[in-house]
C-alpha cells in the first residue's frame, strides 16, 4: 500500500472536529459510539470493550499528541478509520506523557489484509516532520484531506 | 442484542486480539508504532471469565466451530452469512431482529451476527 492510498480510508462522516469527552475512557466510548451512529458497526460496547482491553496492555498514545486506538472486530464490515480532534488535549497515558489532541481510531474485521499495513503507513504519515505540526491546526475534514493530499 | 451472542462475539474478538498481539507481524507493527505491550495474561483472564459466563452447551459448540473453521461467529452482511455465503431468511434482514436471538447458519452452523 502506498502512502497516497491512505486517504481513501478516511471519510467526511468519520471526522470529529471537537470531541466532547474529557478523559481516556470517555474518548474511547465516544469514538466507538460515532462508528455506530454512522452505521459502521453494530453495538458500540463490543468495540469499546476491545479498545479498553488493548489500552490496559499499554497506551496507544504514540507521543507528540497523537493516539491510534486500534483493534480487529467482526462488528465492522470493512477497515474503518475515524479521525477526531480534542484541541484541549486528553491525558491518554501516552508514551511521552503529553496530552493527546489527535486521535485515529482504526477498526478492521479479522481477516482484513490491509489492517497492519495501514497502521504502519498511518504512523509513518502522522509522524513525518513536514505534516506533524500542521495536523494540529486542521479544523475540518477538508483541511485534513488537503494536508494529506499535499504530502502523499 | 442477545446477551450470549454478544459474549460469543467478544470471545472470538478477544481470541483474535491474543493471536495478533503475540504474532510476529503484530509485534512488528507495535514496535513500529513505538508501543509497548505488557500483561497479555490479562486477556487470557478476561477470556476465561467470559467463557465461564456462557452456557456449557453453547461454549462447547463455539469451540468445535473454532477448531473446525477458525471462526465460530460469522457476520451477516447484505442478507448473507459471510463465512459460507448462504442467504439468511428474509424475515431476518433487519439487524436488530436478527441479533435478538442466538441463531446459527443453516448451512455452516456458525453463530450469526448481523452487522
Amino acid at each position: 500500500m502506498k502512502q497516497s492510498e491512505l486517504l481513501r480510508f478516511f471519510h467526511k462522516d468519520l471526522f470529529i472536529p471537537a470531541l466532547k469527552a474529557s478523559d481516556k475512557d470517555g474518548v474511547l466510548k465516544e469514538l466507538a459510539g460515532c462508528l455506530e451512529s454512522e452505521d459502521k458497526l453494530y453495538k458500540t460496547s463490543l468495540v469499546y470493550d476491545l479498545l479498553k482491553r488493548r489500552e490496559d496492555l499499554g497506551s496507544t498514545g504514540i507521543g507528540g499528541g497523537i493516539a491510534i486506538p486500534h483493534c480487529r472486530s467482526i462488528a465492522v464490515r470493512k477497515l474503518t478509520v475515524l479521525c477526531a480532534l480534542k484541541p484541549q488535549g486528553v491525558d491518554f497515558k501516552a508514551a511521552d506523557e503529553k496530552p493527546v489532541k489527535l486521535f485515529f481510531l482504526v477498526v478492521a474485521p479479522p481477516h482484513d489484509i490491509n489492517y497492519l499495513v495501514f497502521l504502519g503507513k498511518l504512523v509513518e504519515l502522522v509522524t513525518a516532520k513536514k505534516i506533524n505540526k500542521a495536523l494540529f491546526n486542521i479544523n475540518s475534514f477538508e483541511d485534513f484531506k488537503n494536508l494529506i493530499s499535499g504530502v502523499t | 442484542m442477545h446477551t450470549i451472542l454478544q459474549k460469543l462475539v467478544m470471545l472470538q474478538d478477544l481470541d483474535y486480539m491474543i493471536n495478533e498481539i503475540t504474532s510476529k507481524d503484530g509485534k512488528k507493527i507495535q514496535k513500529k508504532m513505538g508501543l509497548t505491550i505488557k500483561g497479555e495474561e490479562k486477556l487470557h483472564e478476561a477470556k476465561d471469565a467470559l467463557e465461564q459466563s456462557i452456557p456449557p452447551a453453547v461454549l462447547s459448540r463455539f469451540h468445535k466451530l473454532m477448531k473446525r473453521f477458525g471462526r465460530a461467529v460469522a457476520p451477516v452482511v447484505d442478507n448473507s452469512c459471510m463465512a459460507c455465503n448462504v442467504m439468511v431468511p428474509k424475515r431476518l434482514t433487519v439487524k436488530t431482529v436478527g441479533n435478538r436471538e442466538l441463531r446459527t447458519c443453516e448451512r455452516c452452523g456458525r453463530f450469526l451476527y448481523w452487522v
